[in-house]
């Protein structure tokens, strides 16, 4: 059985947790400037990258929170876990979402 | 049981020292874990959010002093009695019964009293917490959920047997 470490528990089952999809994707604030290909960009568009990809899990049966993680998704390894609001660790600057639309 | 939720900052010692003269029960801060007494279970559930489970009726007076002394904090007590119900599991075969359905490592390495953990059993969420080296477990589950959770319970022990009685 896949453990995930979670940034509060340690160590879990995977069944304990959900898969929040892609991490830090920054809702627009100046929403009413946004073109149609911006909001689509925001709205649809996603990495979905054959390698390390920055999601958020939620530790949905343990302590419910929702936490960033790095992970590989040819080989399904968690490279980093951290939590939100805490600093990106190294491993995953190169990775996680800049905030920023097309 | 009376069974209230509560939120707040742990870092703040305030909201700690309230609860701490409210219960006379340290806060549980540290992720996974929980304290008793023989009146009360206070049990970490998240950074911010515990339940205190407590003598049968005494919610309402539970919440009251919890209120009283959290007074002038940021805080929220929710009774929640009525919306889950507490299990106590005992017993030597009990770490065996929990794995059939539970993925939580409960070797007494690991897990001990005053270890706490919200997991599953089959299907079902949980709250788990360990108050002696019995080993004695309490499980509180969801009131909807009491149901299934009882039956799968009732297969799991069908190689050891279930002894039931009522707890005040
Ligand atoms: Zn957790």
């Amino acid at each position: 059985m896949l453990q995930i470490n979670c940034p509060w528990c340690g160590l879990r089952a995977e069944i304990e947790f959900t898969c929040g999809g892609e991490g830090g994707i920054v809702r627009p604030t100046a929403t009413e400037t946004l073109s149609d290909a911006q909001w689509g960009d925001y709205v649809f568009m996603r990495k979905n990258p054959k390698g390390l990809h920055h999601e958020q899990w939620r530790h949905s049966s343990g302590c419910g929170r929702w936490f960033n993680a790095l992970r590989d998704t040819v080989s399904y390894k968690f490279e980093a876990v951290w939590k939100i609001g805490e600093q990106t660790p190294a491993a995953a600057v190169n990775h996680v979402h800049t905030g920023e639309f097309k | 049981m009376s069974i209230l939720n509560l939120r707040g900052n742990a870092e703040d010692p305030a909201f700690r020292n309230a609860v701490l003269r409210a219960l006379k029960l340290e806060l549980p801060v540290q992720p996974c874990s929980s304290v008793a007494d023989h009146l009360y279970r206070l049990v970490w559930v998240g950074p911010d959010d515990w339940f205190v489970v407590g003598p049968k009726d005494q919610a309402s007076a539970i919440e009251a002093t919890l209120r009283g002394e959290l007074a002038g904090t940021h805080h929220a007590v929710t009774d929640v009695s009525g919306g889950y119900t507490v299990l106590h599991l005992s017993g030597r075969p009990v770490r065996e019964v929990l794995a059939q359905g539970c993925p939580l490592d409960l070797h007494p390495r690991v897990f001990k009293p005053g270890s706490s953990a919200g997991s599953l059993f089959f299907k079902a969420s949980m709250w788990l917490w360990q108050t002696d080296v019995a080993p004695t477990y309490e499980v509180l589950v969801r009131s909807s959920f009491m149901g299934y959770f009882w039956l799968m319970l009732e297969r799991s022990t069908q190689e050891c047997g279930l002894v039931t009685r009522r707890f005040q």
